[in-house]
């Protein structure tokens, strides 16, 4: 075989350097594809965009800056004297729309006790007259936002214009579906509310095992799509804002952001104007900061012209990563998030209009745009036959009207993690002696039982202490469990001696093919679910995994192992608590939290993915040679 | 997936007639008339099931009459040329002389031999049109179009064997539709409720329904016993023939009602008629929820009725108003009545049509109602009634009622050759009534993704003292469990260990008790007062094969409404609302793309370079040893050359 494969004794490129060509290729071909990007298109023919006049006119606004600036009456009003929930119902009922109260609780545990929280939902249905109400749509809003207090005279809050809307759609004689708005309390938190909400509408169990269901008065059919009302107070004077990505970056089918931006062009809103980006409230501070410094730098730096440069780049870059990081950071970018395509199967997004500042008429004409614009969507969602499938729902957007799609991007993640496929491949065909195949897999299998023992431990801690009666707080639970698992790595060195042991004549020299496989094995398969996150870890570790040689010197071994120490998943908390203002158990509570929740992959990927193959990393570098 | 039949324009197609804007509507009776295929082009709309028989009602509608006469000479040449000349002549030229007539319908009765023996006699009919208030500012109004007639005399023997016994000839009819009478012949029916229903009766708000019917269409049907041995078959092969002849009949597609989506349920369906059986494996329940009602449906339909849409209560029927409401629902119901007196069995057949409109204001006339100006009996039937009733509201008519009969209900004797124009003047009373009920039913959906669920019904007794109810609901898909039909409605397996029931949030033990057979669930319980009983059950999806799915599969499966029977002192029958099931879909434009995708690389690439790679050219050696020379080992060669792969330090150490 390998007389057959190399018969000719030039000199030849090391697979460094391959690695590099191939990560720069990788990047360039991320880049590439935003050059031509590709325009979206409706893929359902049933949604004919823009294909009937919109007639949300001034009178539906009229109605709306009436019905928030009763509320701002009402807020006016002693906290103890007044009853949001009854204004909200009558109100409703002034409309003419039917008003319906959810009561829920929800236990959590607050000092080793558990404490059960109330809240109460309203919510109102409207009937397509003509159907059989097996389909519904639903759209939300809340009251009780701290926003919506002090506000000018003319102002539209999300409450009064999805009561509006909700009002305007009941007239309609083109209704297919029912529509149904929920109003979550924004004081008793919002996105409990509207969870608890879609939990009873869907009949799951809370608390209990016996449903008790009788706790929604009223019902519809299947929830084909939802949508989120809300207005933002911002310096904007026009221009919508859109938030579309849900737990763990999943996104709602594309049909239902194309339908929107077409509807938004339609009325003049043009892709500009249509902010698909809310940085992660977290992230703002660094993010704005970061850019500040770095546009600080690029001025000194930079001659002026380039610098001018710099900075009309095109928008659509700083969409994009701004995209790609909300993706990243896997936690749902606006209440759309709950009715989330991975748990409950609902294509969902928060639309929200600016609040411009300025003068009544500028603010009329957006708001009445604004509605008009949901209008159109509802009337283009309430076409539809069946539900949304045509569309993709893998991809990255640049802007509202700009794709790429998952054939696009996979490429260069594949292009990125491709010199591990390279190396394993080459290390196969050189066929390592069998020993020390052997003893390389079991230091990665070990390494990898302890990633998932780590991985698996919160779950275990929690249940544990239920079955003696105690309710951990959840700092305590991050508590028990660093200490477990450094307790674990230490015994999993141990055992790694043991194993050394057995194989006394073994080279680790196969460790650095198989170290990597697990971190490359983690992102490929991981990137089906979570393209950004992926994306951005194999960007920064590859290229670190990759400066890992076999070390001739103890000043370089101590130097590898340094900077395997400097990725490892503890500084990578430590500098995330950093960057955020939070210690870094802080930090690790809210990444296990946000996994629980979102299932999000920051918790999975430090423990199954980066701990693994930095200690087998380590293993590699540490190793004491035995002759 | 709705199936359709085109029985409007296909007839008179095929003559070249031109297409104009006029419609006319012939209704013809031929006794004994032989009908020669091969001589005319005219496609005969016969309504049983393909069969061409010599006696039929034939109602074809065509387009174009600027020149009725060759039209109708055409249309009865095709069928019997010198029967019909001879009475159409008179009625024809009369017509025609009169300008004004747009739409004209002709009514031609061949009466051939006993036209005016003792069956045509005792034939009735009798419309009537019903006006209620419902609390939030809605408006029902229900026609009736009963007939009556002594039952059919012979009601054995299949349409074989009719046909070749030529039977039936010695009954004729003027009035009942001679289709529902070769049903009730031919497949041996006793009872038959057929129903189809746009929109849903919202019980909380409007109280009990007067007829009550699920959305889309919905059949049962009480057949007469048999001696024969294979009894249950039989009554398959009857329920079979009546759905798909009613397919044909009111262009709907009844004809997907198989076996395995029909059920014979114990207590639901109580026969409204006399029955000559009781057993319940003589009745068969069906329902389509998926079915849209359309015009389609109710062309056939109204030209059932003697004076169609020309005269008396139909003329009030115009499709753009009767679509555009709340609620909507037409049936047709046949019943055995049976006189102790006289020992004889009379036939009913009412065809009855029910609308929920708005009446937005306070004025009403016939014309905001219906866009008809005014309104005349029909000729034929024995009486017109109009029946308005006025309460909640004080409601003033012009003009004044015929008789009253209480303070509430007031009533019109419509005469043929008057014309009546209503004008109602409301002024509300009491717009926020609760509807008359006892019972509230909500039946859904509980859980998500694509693997398990269920369903729960809701049901709320809002009376003070118990009520006693039956519970129905059918669930098709479950034949899978018997095994028995594996081809059919494999969509869901109904897990019958957890039909859970609860009452005010309490569970009550085992009530798998209750569960008659698995291909439904009906039972018959009493609900405290004031109190809410949950009924669950758990299901898994099933996974189909990409054949089973229907054409628009990422909508969703239908399921029918469940069915609830109130056992008060007058029982009645309301329904839940249908649902809506998703299952797993398979991306039905891939199989698609991985067809022409691969088709294309095999056929174009794939095979082509591998040849090309794999050819082996002479003797390759070097330095004595054995080097593959074929173009892939060279390639592979080449690539390899450039990088390094010499082993590493640990590997060099030892070897």
């Amino acid at each position: 075989m390998r007389s057959l494969l190399f018969s000719s004794k030039k000199k030849k490129l090391p697979i460094g350097v391959l690695g590099f060509i191939l990560y720069v290729a990788g990047i360039a071909a991320f880049c590439s594809p935003l050059l031509w990007a590709r325009r979206t298109y409706v893929s359902e023919n049933a949604l004919i965009p823009g294909g009937a006049h919109v007639r949300f006119s001034n009178n539906e606004l009229q109605r709306a800056v009436h019905i928030a600036r009763g509320w701002s009456e009402h807020v006016s009003t002693k906290r103890k004297d007044r009853d949001d929930v009854t204004w909200v119902m009558k109100k409703l009922e002034e409309l003419g729309l039917d008003a319906y109260r959810h009561d829920y609780s929800y236990t959590e545990i607050v000092n080793h006790t558990r404490v059960n929280h109330r809240g109460t939902n309203v919510y109102s249905i409207v009937r397509a007259h003509k159907s059989s109400g097996q389909e519904s749509i639903v759209l939300s809003s809340t009251f009780n936002r701290p926003s919506d207090v002090k506000i000018g005279p003319h102002a539209v809050t999300g409450l009064s214009m999805s009561m509006s809307i909700l009002h305007y759609l009941s007239q309609q004689k083109w209704l297919a579906k029912d529509m149904i708005l929920v109003l979550t309390d924004e004081e008793k938190g919002a996105e409990r509310g509207l969870k608890s909400w879609l939990e009873d509408y869907l009949g799951i169990p809370r608390d209990s095992t016996i449903y008790n269901a009788t706790n929604l008065p009223a019902r519809s059919g299947a929830i084909q799509m939802a949508l989120h009302i809300e207005i933002k107070p911002s310096d904007w004077t026009r221009g919508l804002s859109l938030s579309i990505a849900g737990p763990n970056g999943q996104l709602p089918n594309l049909d239902l952001i194309n339908t929107l931006a077409r509807i938004c062009n339609y009325r003049g809103i043009y892709d500009d104007e249509v902010d698909l980006n809310d940085i992660p409230k977290p992230l703002v501070k660094p993010f704005t900061e970061w850019k500040g410094q770095f546009l600080h730098h690029a001025m000194e730096l930079l001659p002026t012209e380039y610098y001018n440069l710099l900075l009309k780049a095109p928008p659509q870059l700083y969409n994009l990563f701004a995209f790609m990081v909300n993706q990243a950071v896997g936690v749902p970018t606006g209440m759309h998030g709950v009715y989330s395509k991975g748990r409950y199967h609902i294509d969902a997004m928060t639309v929200s209009n600016r609040m411009p500042a300025d003068e009544r008429g500028v603010q009329r004409q957006s708001m009445a745009i604004y509605g008009q614009i949901l209008e159109g969507t509802l009337r283009s969602m309430n076409n539809l036959l069946e539900k949304l499938h045509q569309s993709f729902y893998f991809y990255l957007l640049p802007s509202s009207s700009l794709y790429l799609a998952i054939g696009d991007y996979m490429i260069p993640l594949g292009l990125v993690l491709g010199v591990y496929m390279l190396q394993l491949y080459l290390n196969l065909i050189t066929m390592p002696h069998t020993v020390d195949a052997a003893y390389s897999l079991c230091v990665v299998a070990l390494f990898e039982i302890l990633g998932f023992t780590v991985y698996s431990l919160p779950t275990v801690i929690r249940s544990i202490s239920l079955q003696y009666g105690l309710f951990l707080n959840s700092e305590e639970v991050t508590l028990y469990w660093v200490s477990i698992s450094t307790l674990l790595t230490l015994v999993t060195f141990f055992t790694l001696h043991i194993v050394t042991s057995l194989f006394p004549t073994a080279d680790v020299t196969p460790l650095k093919t198989f170290a990597p496989l697990i971190l490359s094995t983690f992102l490929s398969v991981n990137s089906l679910s979570n393209y950004s996150f992926c994306f951005f870890c194999a960007l920064v570790y590859v290229p670190v995994f990759g400066l890992i040689r076999r070390p001739p010197h103890v000043i370089s071994t101590l130097l590898q192992s340094s900077l395997l120490l400097a990725v490892s998943p503890v500084a990578v908390v430590y500098g995330v608590g950093r960057v955020l203002d939070m210690e870094p158990l802080e930090v690790m509570g809210e990444i296990m939290r946000q996994h629980e929740e979102y299932g999000n992959l920051a918790f999975t990927f430090l423990t199954i993915g980066l701990l693994p193959s930095v200690l087998s990393f380590l293993k590699f570098v540490t190793h004491a040679e035995k002759k | 997936m709705t199936q359709w039949w085109n029985c409007t324009s296909a007839p008179f197609a095929s003559l070249g007639l031109p297409n104009r804007t006029q419609e006319v509507s012939i209704q013809c009776k031929i006794v004994n008339a032989v009908h020669h295929e091969g001589s005319t082009e005219v496609e005969r709309v016969t309504y049983l099931d393909g069969q061409r028989d010599p006696i039929a009602r034939t109602m074809i509608q065509c387009k174009g009459s600027s020149r009725v006469d060759q039209q109708l000479e055409l249309f009865c040449s095709s069928v019997s040329r010198e029967a019909i000349k001879r009475h159409a002549d008179d009625e024809v030229d009369q017509a025609l002389k009169s300008h004004e007539m747009r739409w004209l319908i002709f009514v031609l009765f061949l009466t051939w031999s006993s036209a005016h023996g003792d069956t045509i006699s005792r034939e009735d009919f009798t419309e009537q049109l019903r006006l209620k208030p419902l609390p939030d500012s809605k408006l029902l109004a229900t026609f009736d179009f009963t007939f009556t007639s002594p039952w059919p005399k012979n009601q054995s023997g299949t349409i074989i064997e009719c046909y070749r016994r030529n039977c039936g000839i010695e009954e004729h009819y003027r009035l009942v539709p001679k289709s529902m009478i070769r049903i009730i012949k031919d497949y041996t029916v006793n009872e038959l409720h057929l129903s189809f229903t746009q929109g849903r009766w919202s019980t909380s708000r409007w109280g009990r329904p007067l007829s009550s019917a699920p959305p889309g269409s919905e059949l049962w049907v009480y057949f007469f016993p048999s001696s024969n041995s294979s009894f249950n078959e039989r009554v398959d092969d009857l329920w079979s023939g009546v759905s798909t002849t009613l397919s044909g009949l009111y262009c709907a597609s009844l004809g997907q009602l198989k076996k395995g989506s029909t059920c014979s349920p114990r207590e639901t369906f109580s026969p409204e008629g006399h029955l000559l059986s009781q057993r319940r494996e003589l009745l068969r329940y069906g329902v389509l929820p998926r079915e849209g009602v359309c015009t389609e449906n109710l062309t056939p339909w109204l030209k059932q009725l003697p004076c169609s849409s020309s005269a008396g209560m139909g003329a009030l029927l115009k499709p753009t108003r009767l679509y555009d409401t709340h609620w909507h629902s037409m049936s047709v119901n046949i019943r055995r009545i049976y006189h102790p007196e006289e020992k004889t069995f009379t036939l009913e057949l009412r065809q009855s049509l029910s609308v929920v409109m708005d009446r937005k204001s306070s004025d009403w006339t016939l014309n905001s109602l219906f866009g008809v100006n005014e309104v005349k009996g029909c000729p034929l039937a024995r009486e017109s009634r109009l029946i308005a009733h006025t309460y909640p509201e004080s409601l003033k008519i012009r003009p004044l009622p015929t008789y009253n009969i209480s303070d509430n209900i007031h009533v019109w004797v419509l005469k043929s050759n008057v014309s009546t124009t209503l004008r109602g003047k409301s002024s509300r009373v009491n717009d926020e009534g609760e509807g008359d009920r006892d019972v509230d039913v909500r039946r859904y959906l509980t859980g998500h993704g694509l693997e398990y669920g269920g369903i729960a019904s809701e049901m709320t007794n809002v009376r003070d003292e118990p009520v006693e109810i039956t519970y129905l609901d059918m669930l098709p898909w479950s034949v899978v469990i018997l095994g028995s039909f594996p081809h059919l409605f494999r969509f869901l397996r109904l897990y019958f260990h957890t039909l859970r029931l609860t009452i005010n949030g309490i569970p009550v033990e085992d009530p798998t008790k209750e569960v008659g057979t698995t291909n439904m669930i009906e039972f018959k319980m009493i609900l405290p007062p004031r109190s809410t009983t949950l009924v669950t059950v758990q299901y898994e999806k099933a996974f189909l094969h990409w054949t089973e799915h229907p054409p628009d599969a990422n909508r969703g499966f239908d399921l029918g409404s469940a069915v609830i029977t109130v056992h008060s002192a007058s029982p009645y029958r309301f329904y839940s609302d249908c649902l809506l099931l998703s299952l797993p879909t398979p991306d039905f434009s891939m199989p698609y793309n991985v067809v022409t995708l691969t088709g294309t690389v095999f056929a174009l690439f794939f095979g082509a370079t591998y040849n090309l790679l794999i050819r082996r050219g002479g003797k390759g050696k070097e330095d004595n040893e054995y080097v593959s020379n074929r173009p892939i080992a060279r390639i592979i060669r080449m690539v390899l050359s450039f990088i390094d792969t010499t082993p590493q330090q640990g590997d060099t150490s030892k070897e």
